[in-house]
């Protein structure tokens, strides 16, 4: 067994698609079945090191530790989610071919260990985000993938520039030897590696100021995609980036600084999407918001604080789903995602849906986000940072009055249309709502895996 | 997660809970929500029965959402906004105190908490952020800008039940966390000087506007933030004859509270009239509707011999005890004040010329609206004459929280060694003074003038035409304003405050959401300036 497949697999798929045209959905359900059967397999393998080839510069390393583990198994976990409740598209063989690519991108971004595979998964993962951003196909979604793929390309020459100036001075691209060697460059290069690095993947994980072309993004994108672009493709870039950085030891006021852009983050967009009068923005912000409280968690090298921060990848994950799933149904019955058509549906069913949605991504208990919340400042607190603490909370009231507004406008308002949702839809939807009750009443097997996993990832790639 | 113990104090808020719950029961509403009214009757068991801090919070917060959603289906939409900032904010205040808790003390738990290592800063600033939480529920001032809106928008059956029993989850977790758990001596003197300033503030202003208001749901809200106040000034004083008062107000009023929302709630349903100025010669309508107001207001007013005055005598022997005089007058003011708006529900509601000549098409008061009222009528009869009856109760409580009883375990005789009275002497006395009276009355009406109709008052010098407000209770109250210092304090309100922070974050959020259009030529200088910036301060 080989941590390949679970890069190999899914672009393969993609591949063949010639073969199987018109059953693509299909095999992309199998495809991501097998990967979690894969997933399943290594867990009680873990950690796992597997070397492909030794030769620097050219050597691949794939690892598969605690850390990696609960990304490769979340995503895996949303893929499936997401090719499942997609079955009965069946005129929509683009998603599928490029969500496969999407995939593997994602899979290999969590998996290398080497710099030189993170920027081809990077790439692969960033260019099939272009496509799906453009599969609309009309003036607003070309208009947004030409945006992203301007913006994206300039990420890309950032992190080009940081790998090209720690193989020029080091000479190798492991994350292990780099981690080893990287306190022995001069103080100015490694300031140079750490900015460039630091705007490459800041403008993927979509932070203060980097940030500003998001909400466009997100409106262009078909409603499902942004789905996944919420809970898969920022995660992946954000958890690289903190692997990297925790790999190279960067001192204390490096991640101090981070961790003021991640909580200036949350800050400004939360308070855009006050006024906002549009659903799909709104959640746009919000993902911009809580991907600055993750930004600021990540950077605490606090265990405590980052396993709060990994729960919260999980439900945050799981709550944009939902609410991005629940908006698609929203929009397919009244034709756009404003305000006003929010509030114009009926239907208990997707109320309850979003209610929940957003009562866990405010922290408000008995949902699974309060507990991720609660973690994160508990940690804090037992730093002593009570400052951070106080401007979390004052930041999510900013949130809490948005989202109420979001169901009183519903719930008050006068319905023009009723939306029945279909069964399959309503059980996957009621999967998720009861995944995030169940977390939010027991999290403790979760907490202590995330506890293990914030262990690794603070500890870096270690020297082997 | 979820740690329970049960106690004394805890017993008797859920007591009041289950009484008030069950007793709404009966009561006829359309919004009836049968999930978001359990979840609220389970959030309500887990804050009273909660052993650690977390569960609290838990309680704490689904209260909060469940009856978020509970009033959505009727309040408008600045009702609602006004509700979740509050209530949610001054639920992430109760985070902030418990994350600050445990930061100092290292636990969540009640029973492990110690302060005697932590630093009076961090105690006083837990001690500022669990006050705020308290005053926002409680609606003390100036956190009292949700309370009036909430209360009259919500659903009548609703109203009862914040009143009642939510503004008192506020009492409860005062009494929980500053005579449990932060004791005393953590506590700063100023700080309680400035809470029971503030409780009794509240009252008097809260009791102005309720004379002044002319909806009668209003009226209640107002009245409700101002006996919340009295009860907050009370506990502030933090003794043991202060806290048995502040428990005896607040059985009191959870039923006073519980009658009077469900009298208006009745009158509402038959008449579909929420205003005193459209409302008026109900009486001989609705006799029996009637009577129960007037044992509910004269608890409300705390005057002898019902339940009201039992607990009001307590609270004006604390004070004395303590030597709070100026205290001790200001709450005096505001009681005798309370008899204003306690007439104008009488008067408005069942006395006068009636303002609509529809009343007679009204059609009965279904006899399911009768339940909680006579529930509450009952209950404040018997504490108004058998006031230590449910002394034991307390002296429980003030044994569980660590405090010495000081209230005879009498059934008559209500007082502690500083003071004491018999309410059977009282309520015979007074029993017989309305005999008396009645005797005098009833002699009297043969020879009264029955009208024949409303309009039928010609002999006042002037044949009044239909379209007239014939209703001498209306505008009632409007003279008050003409007193300097009572104008000032009807003049007054946050709403401009508030509004104006609004309206600052509206505009910010203007200011931000611009930023997220920029175009991809100007997202590119935006990233690379951002890069020169941050190369320029590393090379410094």
């Amino acid at each position: 067994m080989s941590l390949v497949y679970f890069i190999a697999i899914p672009i393969l798929a993609s591949f063949l698609t010639p073969f199987y045209k018109n059953y693509l959905r299909f095999v992309s359900v199998l495809v991501n079945i097998l990967l979690a059967g894969f997933a399943a397999f290594f867990y009680s393998r873990l950690p796992l090191n597997e070397f492909i080839s030794l030769d620097s510069p050219l050597s691949i390393i794939f690892i598969l530790d605690y850390v990696s583990f609960f990304f490769v198994s979340l995503f895996i976990g949303v893929m499936l989610f997401f090719s499942l409740y997609s079955i009965k598209e069946k005129n929509n063989t683009a998603v599928f071919v490029v969500t496969n690519i999407f995939t593997s991108g994602a899979l290999g971004l969590i998996l290398s260990a080497d710099i030189f595979n993170i920027y081809i998964f990077f790439e692969i993962a960033s260019i099939s985000a272009y496509i799906l951003t453009g599969l609309n196909r009309d003036k607003v979604a070309y208009s947004g993938a030409i945006k992203y793929m301007i913006v994206g390309a300039v990420a890309s020459i950032f992190l080009l520039l940081g790998i090209m100036l720690m193989y020029l001075n080091l000479g190798y691209l492991t994350l292990s030897s780099i981690g080893a060697g990287f306190h022995t460059m001069d103080k100015g290069i490694q300031y140079l590696v750490l900015l460039s690095l630091f705007i490459g993947f800041g403008i993927k994980t979509e932070i203060l100021p980097l940030n500003f072309w998001v909400a466009d993004i997100y409106q262009a994108t078909p409603t499902k995609i942004a789905a996944l672009f919420s809970a898969v493709l920022s995660k992946a870039y954000l958890f690289v980036f903190f692997h990297i950085l925790y790999t190279l030891k960067v001192d204390a006021p490096a991640l101090l600084f981070l961790t003021a852009i991640g909580l200036l983050s949350f800050a400004v967009a939360e308070l855009s999407a006050l006024r906002s009068k549009d659903v799909k923005r709104i959640f746009a912000y919000s993902t911009l918001g809580q991907l600055g409280v993750l930004f600021l968690a990540l950077s605490s090298a606090n265990v405590v604080v980052v396993s709060g921060a990994l729960f919260l990848i999980l439900v945050h994950s799981i709550s944009k789903l939902m609410l991005f799933f629940s908006l698609d149904l929203v929009e397919k019955k009244m034709h756009s995602t404003r305000v006003e058509a929010f509030a114009g549906f009926r239907s208990a069913f997707l109320f309850t849906i979003f209610a929940i949605g957003f009562l866990s991504l405010l922290g408000i208990p008995p949902f699974a986000g309060f507990i991720a919340k609660l973690t994160i400042l508990k940690g804090f607190a037992s730093m002593g940072a009570y400052g951070i603490v106080g401007a979390i909370l004052a930041i999510s009231l900013v949130e809490a009055t948005y989202f109420f507004r979001l169901l009183s406008a519903n719930q008050r308002s006068k319905k023009t249309a009723e939306i029945k949702v279909p069964l399959l839809q309503k059980i996957m939807l009621s999967l998720l709502a009861l995944a995030i009750l169940y977390l939010g009443l027991f999290p403790q097997g979760l907490l202590d895996f995330c506890t293990d996993a914030a262990q690794t990832l603070i500890q870096g790639v270690i020297h082997v | 997660m979820f740690n329970f113990e049960i106690t004394a104090l805890g017993n008797m808020f859920f007591g009041l809970t289950v009484l008030v719950f069950v007793s709404l029961f009966f009561v006829p509403n359309k919004h009836r929500s049968v999930t978001l009214y359990s979840l609220l009757f389970a959030s309500l068991a887990c804050i009273f029965y909660a052993s650690d801090l977390i569960t609290l919070f838990i309680g704490w917060e689904i209260m909060g959402w469940s009856s978020y959603f509970l009033i959505a289906k009727t309040a408008d939409k600045q009702t609602l906004q006004k509700y979740i900032v509050f209530n949610i904010g001054g639920a992430f205040t109760l985070l902030g105190a418990i994350i600050l808790i445990y930061g100092a003390c290292g636990s969540f738990v009640y029973s492990e908490l110690d302060f005697s290592a932590v630093p009076s800063g961090q105690v006083t600033a837990i001690t500022i952020l669990l006050l705020l939480t308290l005053f926002v529920k409680s609606g003390i001032m100036p956190f009292h800008y949700w309370v009036v809106d909430s209360y009259s928008q919500s659903n009548d059956l609703f109203s009862a039940v914040l009143s009642a029993i939510i503004s008192k989850t506020g009492v409860f977790a005062f009494i929980l966390i500053f005579f449990q758990i932060i004791t005393v001596q953590y506590l700063q003197t100023p700080i309680l000087e400035v809470v029971a300033w503030l409780g009794v503030l509240t009252s008097i202003i809260a009791t102005f506007k309720a004379i002044n208001e002319d909806e009668a749901k209003r009226l209640l809200a107002y009245s409700s933030i101002a006996q919340v106040g009295y009860i907050v000034t009370i506990l502030s004083i933090m003794g043991s004859l202060s806290l048995e008062a502040a428990l005896y107000h607040t059985v009191i009023h959870t039923f006073v509270k519980l009658l009077l929302f469900i009298n208006v709630a009745a009158i509402i349903y038959v008449s579909k009239q929420h205003r005193f100025s459209t409302l008026g010669g109900l009486l001989y309508k609705y006799p029996l509707n009637f009577i129960l107001l007037v044992v509910g207001i004269i608890s409300l007013a705390g005057m002898p011999p019902l339940g009201g005055f039992s607990s009001k005598f307590l609270i004006y022997t604390a004070l004395l005890e303590e030597h709070k005089g100026l205290l001790l007058a200001a709450v005096l003011f505001s009681s005798a004040s309370a008899f204003l708006y306690c007439y104008k529900l009488v008067y408005g509601i069942y006395l006068g010329q009636p303002t609509n000549p529809k009343t007679e098409a009204y059609p009965r008061i279904p006899l399911r609206f009768y339940v909680p009222q006579i529930l509450g009528a009952v209950i404040l009869i018997t504490l108004g004459t058998i006031p230590g009856v449910i002394v034991p109760m307390f002296n429980g409580i003030l044994g569980s929280v660590g405090f010495e009883p000081v209230l005879y375990r009498g059934v008559f005789v209500l007082g502690s060694d500083f003071a004491s009275f018999n309410g059977g002497v009282v309520i015979g006395a007074f029993g017989l003074i309305f005999v008396l009276i009645l005797l005098f009355f009833v002699r009297l009406k043969n020879r009264s003038v029955k009208p024949k109709d409303r309009l039928d008052i010609s002999y006042c010098g002037e044949v009044p035409r239909a379209d007239v407000n014939l209703h001498y209770g209306y505008g009632m109250g409007r003279e008050l304003s003409r007193i300097g210092l009572i104008k000032m304090i009807l003049s007054r309100s946050s709403h401009a405050l508030w509004q104006r922070v609004s309206t600052l974050f509206g505009d910010l959020s203007g200011i931000t959401q611009k930023l997220y259009t920029l175009s991809a030529q100007n997202m590119g200088l935006v990233i690379f300036a951002f890069f020169t910036i941050l190369l320029y301060m590393g090379v410094k």
